[in-house]
């Protein structure tokens, strides 16, 4: 009877134990930082994650490259990377993709310029064309928005344009994106400042820059090499930016198993739809 | 260079207008342009400034509720604040140029911070809040500055524009006297050349008047002297001495009707005032004339209506008037002709008689002179020359007036005008 009880206590000391260690090997909660496009998104499924299995869920921003970081060092559990896995990441970490987004060049509504060629953006982000008579538009001097290194949005704008960050510019034969540029971190904030500022331009998630235009934001997409930022173009694989919306960790246990299930599923979906991205499944949500 | 007394009123008048233009011109441009300029810089520095203290307010409240609307309100408010400093821009471009690379920086600052509270990287937010918050203050006490220096200069402005419309009430003032005086003494100089050019003419009147009686008198005279040097020289009662008496006794008679006229010349307005049928004055003249001349050659025809208007005067003058008139008519058709006489009404106060002849006529270059006193075209006929000037003196007397037309070869006509009697 006494070894029955110590059984039973041990073992529910050792399910207790098992069931922390599942909720969040770091605290009780589930704990995801990384990419500021897919934080909006990670936050309502957390809210839906919360509602169904009644366990916190803490979300943090700073990049994509924090995302993978977090997950790399235990700080987190979920690492949120709007892009796709590296070779070399993929090593360490396992992931699923959610959905698919672009990369879109804003300007603000008041200008008159509305496309946009490659070699005219780089022309812009490389300091060479610094006003904006240079691409037809009006007498206006430029205002450069870029990315703070460890942004997946910096990584896929250098990827198109050839130009890098003024840090390790050295690595590219483009040359580097204008120091007179300002950077910052999050979509949002790019969204911030180029809809505030007339003459500036930048470029962030397509599915951010379409939410925000949704909500008034005094925002314009400009078409990339003759071919528009739509939802439409990016699934038929038109638009020349696009990029995968990846959850990345290194163990797929339970908690992370369901808010990936939460992701994936019609509500999860319809979210990323909502906020203008394209759903992981050909652009369904269900 | 002479200028005519016109141009001496015309031209400060003009001065005077010229500056009036200019001043309100002045005014008007420097309320219209300058303070206005002054009074919507300042409208706009602090529609700038209150959009940056809701900027401000937006975000921090962005900070708190974690919601991405603010990030749309921040960008639509910014956009109102570069409207505004375009619109600066058009005023004080240095202003508006300084404010928006503050406005610039602090935004990009603002808007980073917010971010990264809305990624939770509370710790660096804090760093950054410190640091936003001085350049908020930085930049509010600019633009401080800047709305206070508009104060500073509206008051300025003001001061201008009551010192130079205090001096333009002077300079205005001074020059309306100026132009007063140069009036005054304008008129004056006038009025001492009219009175100088009336004592002349009344000189020359007087000097004509002299010679006119000198040579009229003068003929009798040598008569009378002739006639008697003739009597001292064969004083018996021969033949001929008795029209050597009469040929004084009608100088004398000349000499004495000259002197009549002379009097009846000079004397002043008619005297008499009572209510005259002047039809029955002219036909009274008409009558004496009949006494005095020859008439079987003339015809005379009435043309005027038996209710002819009364007059008020004198009517043994206006007698005396017409009965020159008439005589001059008569005498201006020798071989005969006709007289033409017609009344007209011309309004409501006077009346006309017109004496039309079918003589000669009277010269072009002598009809301004046939009223002048001992002006004649009978000279060779005895006329003294007086008949025509004492008729004008009657009836002007008679606040009439007296108006001769002729046409050489086809006749003269003499219109008197008077006053109906009410």
């Amino acid at each position: 009877m006494k070894i029955c009880f110590a059984l039973t206590i041990l073992s529910l000391v050792i399910a207790g134990a098992a069931s922390a260690a599942d909720i969040n090997p770091v605290s009780h909660g589930l704990e995801i930082a990384g990419s500021s496009t897919v934080q909006p998104l990670a936050e309502l499924v957390g809210e839906l994650y919360h509602k169904k299995y009644g366990a916190p869920v803490r979300i943090k921003g700073g990049g994509t490259m924090a995302g993978i970081e977090s997950v790399l060092s235990g700080a987190a559990d979920i690492g949120l990377v709007s892009r796709a896995l590296k070779d070399s990441e993929k090593a360490g970490l396992d992931y699923a993709t959610i959905g698919h987004d672009a990369v879109v060049i804003i300007v603000n509504s008041g200008n008159p310029v509305s496309e946009m060629r490659r070699d005219q953006l780089v022309a812009l982000f490389s300091g060479t064309a610094r006003n904006w008579k240079e691409l037809g538009g009006r007498d206006e001097t430029v205002l450069l928005i870029s990315k703070l290194p460890g942004r997946s949005t910096l990584e896929l704008f250098e990827e198109y344009t050839a130009l890098r960050h003024p840090s390790r510019a050295g690595k590219s034969p483009g040359g580097p994106i204008s120091k007179s540029a300002y950077e910052i971190g999050s979509n949002l904030e790019s969204a911030t400042l180029v809809g505030g500022l007339p003459g500036a331009v930048g470029y962030v998630s397509m599915g951010t820059a379409l939410s925000l235009i949704q909500e008034g934001m005094p925002l314009k997409i400009l078409s990339l090499d003759g071919i528009k930022g739509t939802r439409e173009n990016v699934i038929n694989g038109g638009y020349p930016v696009r990029r995968d919306l990846n959850l990345v960790f290194k163990k797929a246990n339970r908690k992370v198993k369901r808010f990936i299930g939460i992701f994936l599923e019609p509500e999860g979906q319809r979210i990323l739809m909502d906020h203008g991205f394209i759903p992981a499944k050909g652009g369904r949500a269900d | 260079m002479r200028l005519s007394e016109k141009s001496k009123i015309v031209l400060p008048i003009l001065l005077i207008a010229v500056f009036v233009f200019a001043t309100f011109g002045l005014i008007y441009r420097f309320q219209n342009h300058e303070m206005a300029r002054i009074v919507e810089a300042e409208r706009l520095l602090d529609q700038i400034s209150e959009g940056m203290f809701e900027i401000n307010r937006t975000i921090q409240s962005g900070i708190l509720t974690l919601d991405e609307k603010y990030a749309v309100q921040s960008a639509q408010r910014s956009l109102r604040i570069f409207d505004k400093l375009s619109a600066l821009e058009n005023l004080h471009s240095a202003e508006a140029a300084a404010i928006r690379r503050m406005y610039l920086a602090y935004y990009v600052k603002l808007v980073s911070i917010n971010s990264i509270f809305l990624e939770k990287r509370l710790d660096e937010g804090r760093t950054r809040l410190a640091d936003l918050d001085m350049s908020f203050s930085r930049i509010s006490a600019e633009m401080k500055r800047m709305i206070d220096l508009r104060t500073v200069q509206y008051g300025k402005a003001v001061s201008s524009i009551n010192v130079f419309m205090a001096v333009t009430s002077v300079i205005f003032t001074a020059m309306i006297t100026l132009i007063a005086g140069l009036f005054m003494r304008s008129s004056r100089k006038r009025k001492e050349a009219e009175r100088s050019l009336i004592a002349s003419e009344k000189m020359a009147a007087l000097g004509a008047l002299s010679a006119g009686v000198a040579h009229e008198i003068k003929n009798p005279l040598t008569i009378i002297l002739h006639g008697i040097e003739r009597l001292e020289a064969s004083p018996s009662d021969g033949f001929g001495r008795q029209d050597i008496m009469n040929g004084i006794k009608q100088a004398v008679l000349r000499a004495d009707g000259i002197i009549k006229g002379l009097l009846s010349f000079t004397q002043g307005p008619a005297s008499g005032r009572e209510k005259l049928e002047v039809l029955a004055v002219l036909e009274e003249a008409l009558r004496i004339l009949g006494q005095q001349r020859e008439l079987r050659h003339i015809r005379i025809e009435r043309g005027c209506l038996p209710e002819a208007p009364e007059a008020r005067g004198d009517g043994a003058q206006i007698r005396q008037a017409f009965l020159n008139i008439l005589v001059n008519a008569v005498e201006a058709m020798p071989g005969g002709g006709i007289l033409r006489i017609f009344c007209e009404k011309m309004n409501a106060n006077s009346f006309s008689i017109t004496f039309a002849d079918t003589g000669a006529g009277i010269p072009d270059a002598d009809i301004g002179k046939v009223l002048d006193p001992f002006y004649s075209l009978k000279r060779k006929t005895g006329n003294t020359g007086l008949g025509l000037s004492i008729a004008r003196g009657i009836i002007e007397g008679h606040g009439g007036m007296l108006k001769i037309e002729s046409a050489p070869g086809e006749g003269t006509r003499v219109t008197v005008q008077l006053s109906i009697s009410v």
